[in-house]
């Protein structure tokens, strides 16, 4: 009865809340923050924490409606925009767009960089409305049940995204999971959680750890700069830059893929921590199952571009529901939502629909809203963020450096974080030669410390008995699954294999068949 | 003829994943030894900050082996000073180290001279060596980004810079 009674007086609320939402102030902020989101989101190495933080100085000098629509806002941009980036210079804007790269890219070299921009815009947009509505629907449930998931399932979320990360990302699973291991143990490096204990700290530098800022910056972006530049002519993006090609008829054709994606976002993007950087990993490999062309996943496939792009911007959603019913930030964007949110006097957590009705709905109905500007302000700029980033390699490549190094810089302001930059832009470089998948890296950077605590906890909690871990329900509901994730990405790439290998043959024949 | 190539393609990029495997192997073999040390602290073996790392360790030299030993199958260690030579005569390979000797040099010099001047004369560097474009058009744009972070991050953002 409780979950009806916050229902109603949400919606009791709901003409309050509209009038507020249509003030032009608010409009406004909805439409200036989604702009400068984009605008931070497409320089590589500016991230949407660092603007949203920018915010935070002077938001609490604002009234709340207009300092939460402007982070909304700045938020949904800066997640959309990172999908951007992801497609036209390979070098996700930010971490759960890194499965973006792997179709959005080849899109773009085969010259069909405005149509996958054009997708992208509607699959981010339609992702984020329909979280917006399941998080208004589900808050006061998920929340709850989030919290069923003790050490042990959380320690198994972090293991199914690097494993699935690496068998998707590259050709060979092992390279893939070898990546995987050295980001976990770089996230080790520091000060750990339980004992403070310092683990591989031999410079006073490293007692903080590694961020994974220098991380993504290095591995992503310098290593993309050193590859594109030692080729005697840089390759260029087939086509004139002109406005993105919004094709609305295959969109509407994959409804089904798009609330499939959007589900497993907003279910994934829930859990803490881990939820962001996982969720488009397990939509890809869904999506990768229930295609009738699983061969073009990896190589430029609009469907892969899709579950990606849709579950990544579905997690904002899931994301917000532990920060505002639980007070458990599972990012730096919702950390700092979260503050924002104490800075004006509200109190996170369990009684905060019940205490303030009205705030659900006016949130839902924010992001609904920053959604809808994003696609438009897309729609209108997309020519002008089109022609930047398909400017001549040898030209855009340096600048790209530039804002690596601000990148680095800005997440700590120290010289170290810069250093590492470069570290790992030759490692990244290296290992990109050899077809090992990066993605894997980065996620184990993200959640390795997580990962640490979460298993550590899980076998001091159960005295070191594996046998009563394993028999949890829900732990072995999240085994089973990654058995079965993993078992299907490994026979669509098997299909894959032999339809290649049928065309080769095919095409064997028809030219024998000419010559002859 | 073009068989022959594409089979010495193959067993070059062998040879380099088997290096790859070796350096990885070192790496899991560090990160054992290191993270024995740190078994001491803790209740139980398992809440010992060294186990994880250790974990990930001993995981890390299995699949290190498996790949050495995939790539030990494919012959891999066949004409390794081949590999060396054609790595190092190979112009990509050059132009790497250029694209990297220039690129390191901005970022050891980066807090030890005005950040704007570095990155005016790092994008001219870049510039010149690939030619990039017309001289002009080249200092327009070098010029033009130094000012961009001036105005964006230094002016906007109040950011202080390297």
């Amino acid at each position: 009865m409780d979950f009806f009674n916050i229902y109603f007086d949400e919606l009791a609320a709901f003409g309050d809340q509209l009038n507020i939402l249509l003030s032009p102030a608010v409009i406004l902020a909805l439409i200036g923050g989604t702009a400068f989101g984009l605008v931070v989101g497409i320089m590589p190495g500016l991230s949407v924490t660092m603007a949203m933080t920018l915010l935070l100085t002077f938001v609490f000098r604002i009234p709340f409606e207009i300092g939460w629509a402007l982070l909304i806002s700045v938020y949904v941009g800066g997640i959309f925009a990172g999908g951007i980036t992801a497609i036209m210079i390979n070098i996700p804007g930010t971490p759960g767009a890194i499965c973006t790269c792997v179709d959005g890219f080849p899109l773009a070299k085969k010259g069909k960089s405005r149509e996958t921009v054009g997708l992208v815009t509607l699959s981010s947009g339609s992702g984020e409305m329909i979280a917006a509505v399941i998080m208004f629907i589900l808050i006061p449930v998920a929340a709850r049940l989030a919290l069923l998931l003790g050490d042990w399932e959380l320690a198994l979320v972090c293991l199914i995204g690097i494993v699935l990360a690496g068998a998707i990302a590259g050709d060979n699973p092992i390279k893939g999971w070898m990546a995987g291991i050295m980001g976990l143990v770089i996230a080790m490096v520091g000060l750990e959680p339980l004992y403070a204990y310092p683990r591989f700290a031999y410079s006073p530098e490293l007692y903080y750890g590694i961020s994974f800022i220098p991380v993504l910056l290095g591995i992503f972006g310098l290593s993309e700069v050193f590859l594109v530049l030692k080729e005697k002519i840089p390759y260029t993006l087939p086509g004139k830059p002109e406005k993105a090609i919004f094709m609305w008829n295959e969109f509407k054709r994959k409804k089904r893929d798009i609330f499939r994606a959007a589900l497993i976002g907003m279910g994934v993007g829930i859990i803490p921590g881990t939820g962001e950087s996982v969720a488009p990993w397990v939509a890809y490999t869904f999506a990768q199952r229930s295609s009738s062309t699983p061969e073009q996943f990896g190589k430029g496939s609009n469907e892969g571009v899709l579950a990606a792009e849709v579950s990544n911007n579905a997690t904002s959603g899931g994301a917000l529901i532990p920060t505002m019913v639980l007070g458990i930030p599972g990012s730096g964007p919702t950390a700092i939502m979260l503050a924002a949110l104490l800075i004006y006097g509200f109190r996170p957590g369990p009684m905060l629909i019940i205490d303030t009705p009205g705030i659900l709905t006016l949130t839902v109905m924010m992001f609904l809203l920053a959604a809808i500007f994003m696609v438009g302000v897309t729609f209108l700029f997309s020519k002008q963020l089109i022609s930047i980033l398909s400017l001549k390699r040898d030209l855009l490549m340096p600048i790209i450096v530039v804002f690596c190094i601000l990148g680095a810089w800005a997440a700590n302001y120290t010289l170290f974080d810069v250093a590492l930059t470069l570290a790992f832009g030759v490692i990244g470089c290296i290992l990109r030669l050899r077809g090992f998948a990066l993605a894997p890296l980065v996620l184990g950077v993200l959640v390795g410390g997580l990962f640490d605590q979460y298993l550590r906890r899980a076998l001091l909690t159960y005295d070191a008995d594996i046998l009563v871990m394993l028999s949890r329900p829900i732990g072995l509901f999240l085994i089973a699954f990654m058995i079965f994730l993993l078992y299907s990405s490994f026979k669509m790439k098997r299909v894959a294999k032999q339809k290649e290998k049928e065309k080769l043959e095919e095409a064997k024949e028809t030219i024998d068949a000419i010559d002859a | 003829m073009e068989q022959n190539q594409k089979q010495a393609g193959n067993n070059r990029g062998f040879t380099s994943d088997l290096f790859v495997g070796l350096l990885f192997l070192c790496l899991a073999v560090f990160i054992i030894v290191e993270s024995s040390g740190m078994l001491h602290r803790g209740k139980y073996l398992v809440d010992a900050p060294g186990f994880i790392p250790l974990l990930m360790g001993a995981s890390l030299l299995v699949l290190s082996g498996i790949l050495i030993a995939q790539m030990l199958m494919k012959k891999a260690y066949n004409d390794i000073i081949g590999w060396a030579l054609d790595n190092l005569r190979n112009d990509d390979f050059k132009r790497w180290m250029a694209v990297f000797g220039i690129t390191a040099i901005y970022f050891i010099l980066v807090g030890r001279a005005s950040f704007y001047g570095l990155t005016f004369a790092y994008l001219m560097a870049m510039f010149l060596y690939f030619r990039s474009t017309k001289l002009w058009l080249m200092l327009l744009v070098a010029s033009g980004v130094s000012l961009l972070v001036y105005l964006v991050f230094y002016l906007g953002f109040r950011m202080p810079l390297p």
